[in-house]
């Protein structure tokens, strides 16, 4: 069994400081994942202290295995999760099966939308994009991260509206605050958005961690709230489902894992909550969709927009 | 792969002994059983063990043609099917025997036993014993538990809830029947929705005076939050309950409501994905889960790979005599083998031979609610019960 780790090259304008990382077995099988450098060496240790002798067909044994290393040792959840999403691609390639099958599955089903920034584009060059997007990829929906100035999301939202909803059919608009303000800034914010469009949902309303925050903002607004990326399968959901602080729930392999993420899901659909797949390189986390009782949408990983944490697919 | 075609073999089956809880103390030993075979054109069979009655055409055509690998789609698209009748009763008994013959075959067509495919790290549950045991003499019920002890399981669970003298009794002979094991016993008792809340309550803290109790199960309706809630705060023991509910859908208000603190999960709740469903809720909320009895102990694969599973109920009133397994109890664990999927095989001589001449004994169906539950305490009339 072996761990090979590559470090990808930044890109301008693009996701930097990333890794490759790739566990192969004895056979030549192999799975791959990606993750920030700054996990590199609790991968290794967690490599070491973990998963070295060990039959790495038992992936939701070894999962609960890292995770609680890792946590022992104060860290987040990058490290294990990267090592998860490789041995769920391990395992799949192993039986020879695509990942999605493996994972239970039907076909992956494509209801993706795009994420665009909140700074770097005129409107001129947002609407030629989404235009692209939408011609070339079938992008009906789309996530706007939220700028300092609430007249000019307003601008970017109607540009986007306009530009794939002229395209004649309809168009879901979501608004990410990334976390960056308090819930009654948000509140009052997406108030007077609401005066003139409609949002499917509006994600990260507070302070990571806030979930009092989201439960209030939630109550306030007509758009539906979504978690925010990052949270841990192990600790971070349970406050928020249980304060019914979100309406919809997103998955992120590169906090959870593959094994994470599925019993995430399980709990989500006892609350009866959606869920989304945040972008991940390589659109890893489509791999998810048919297998979710209840499946929202992914977030399509965009290169040209280069808007996603996560690295680039080689 | 494909899935082609089914059989569904119903049979009644005569256990090697009377099994029975407060409701009906008396007890049975005649159960139904069913086998259902789903055929693939990979020449690979999936094989799940129900209860009897007869499986619906509609529910097979709705897999027929699909991938039984692709079974977490598939689980969807039939609780989808079920929408409006609801995923409840005859229904839910169905779907989880097709959810578990589809989790067989994907097992089986990575040449994987279960408890692998599912992600464990081996092929080890840890056990509890439990005589179901109210028809027990004294005698027969510390043999009972002295056979478990022997092989190595030091945890048990007495039936309760009728003549609380006898309950003290026989508490007493299992903690010593246990205690040959070696090991200090854990004692559980189950109640089986026999008492009203606060009966609970007043019979629990009376044992409690002299038994550390690890938990108890059932001491209060299976949907009444408030109810189970107010047990576990009133008394020590834990709380445990869920065997009676069938989908994570019905266990959701317990678990929001904080008011259980085992869950029981079993193969009546829609299948391995079903109890999968349920562990993981329990898991985000720390709620440890316990897998209930099964023929030849086969759910000890799904227990196996769960994040939060504590222990599974080990009986041994003889239900699997038309069956071969490849599991056995030792050092107080379900050991599991490595033949693919649940690793059990049908011995179709003998099923054939029960179907053509059934066998004649003690048996209810439906398994009903004893006289007097939730209202009073009811003893058994003198003479009647071997124990009393």
């Amino acid at each position: 069994m072996k761990l090979l780790i590559t470090e990808l090259p930044d890109r301008p304008g693009g996701p930097t400081g990333h890794l490759k990382i790739e566990l192969q077995d004895a056979g030549g099988a192999s799975g791959v994942s990606f993750a920030h450098r700054a996990a590199r060496p609790m991968i290794e240790q967690l490599m070491r202290e973990c998963l070295d002798g060990q039959d790495l067909r038992s992936v939701a044994a070894l999962y609960d295995r890292i995770t609680a290393a890792e946590a022992t040792l104060g860290h987040d959840s990058r490290a294990s999760a990267a090592l998860d999403v490789a041995l769920w691609g391990l395992a799949a390639e192993r039986r020879q099966e695509p990942l999605w099958r493996a994972l239970g599955g039907s076909t992956p089903v494509a209801e993706y939308y795009a994420t665009v920034p909140a700074d770097g584009h005129d409107l001129v060059a947002l609407g030629r994009r989404c235009r692209q997007l939408a011609e070339k990829q079938s992008i009906r929906s789309v996530k706007l991260r939220a700028g300092a100035d609430l007249k000019s999301d307003v601008s970017r939202l109607e540009c986007i509206k306009e530009t794939i909803g002229g395209l004649g059919t309809p168009i879901t608009l979501m608004l990410d605050f990334a976390g960056a303000h308090t819930a009654k800034e948000v509140e009052r914010r997406v108030a007077s958005i609401e005066d003139s469009l409609e949002l499917t949902w509006v994600e990260a309303p507070a302070r990571p961690g806030d979930f009092l925050g989201y439960a209030r903002v939630g109550r306030a607004v007509a758009a539906s709230v979504c978690a925010p990326r990052g949270l841990n399968a192990a600790s971070h959901y349970l406050p928020y489902f249980h304060a019914h602080a979100v309406d919809v729930v997103q998955l992120d392999l590169s906090t959870m894992g593959f094994t994470g993420a599925l019993r995430i899901a399980d709990a989500a659909y006892a609350f009866e909550l959606p869920v989304t797949i945040a972008s991940y390189p390589g659109n890893l986390g489509l791999h998810l969709s048919g297998t979710l009782p209840y499946f929202l949408n992914v977030e399509f990983h965009d290169e040209a927009l280069a808007v996603t944490a996560g690295g680039r697919v080689p | 792969m494909r899935i082609t075609g089914y059989r569904c073999e119903s049979y009644l089956m005569r256990m090697d002994r009377l099994i029975g809880d407060a409701n009906l103390p008396e007890g049975v030993d005649l159960m139904p059983g069913s086998v259902l075979f789903l055929e693939t054109d990979a020449n690979l069979t999936g094989i799940s063990l129900g209860y009897g009655g007869e499986f619906p055409a509609w529910m097979f055509e709705a897999v027929e043609g699909r991938d039984p690998r692709e079974v977490l789609s598939l689980w969807g698209r039939l609780n989808d099917l079920l929408h409006k009748g609801g995923n409840r009763g005859t229904a839910t008994l169905f779907l989880s025997l097709l959810d578990m013959a589809l989790w067989d075959l994907k097992a089986k067509a990575a040449g994987e036993p279960l408890w692998r495919l599912l992600g464990a790290r081996e092929g080890r549950v840890p056990a509890y014993a439990s005589g179901l045991d109210y028809p027990l003499s004294d005698e027969a019920l510390f043999s009972f538990y002295q056979r478990m002890a022997a092989r190595g399981i030091h945890a048990g669970k007495l039936k309760v809830g009728l003549d609380p003298e006898a309950d003290l009794r026989r508490l007493e002979i299992m903690y010593e029947a246990l205690a040959t094991s070696g090991k200090t016993p854990q004692l559980m008792i189950d109640a089986n929705e026999y008492w009203s809340a606060k009966e609970a309550v007043r019979q629990i803290r009376r044992l409690e005076e002299k038994f550390d109790l690890t938990w108890v199960e059932e001491p209060a309706r299976r949907w009444d939050y408030d109810g189970l809630r107010l047990v576990s705060q009133q008394v020590r023991a834990a709380v445990a309950t869920g065997e009676n509910l069938q989908s994570v859908a019905d266990l959701y208000p317990l678990v929001s409501e904080q008011a259980v603190d085992v869950i029981n999960i079993s193969t009546n709740h829609s299948g391995v994905t079903g109890c999968r469903q349920i562990a993981h809720l329990a898991h985000l909320y720390s709620i440890p889960v316990t897998m209930n009895n099964a023929q030849a102990n086969y759910m000890a694969h799904v227990a196996a790979a769960l994040p939060n599973h504590w222990m599974m109920e080990v009986v041994d009133p003889g239900r699997e005599h038309c069956l071969r397994f490849d599991n056995r109890v030792e050092d107080g664990c379900i050991l599991l083998g490595d033949s693919p999927g649940f690793g059990i095989e049908v011995d179709r001589a003998k099923l054939e031979a029960l179907q053509r001449s059934p066998p004649t004994g003690q048996g209810r169906f439906p398994f009903p609610r004893g006289e007097g539950a939730g209202r009073r305490v009811t003893a058994p009339p003198r003479g009647k019960l071997p124990w009393r």
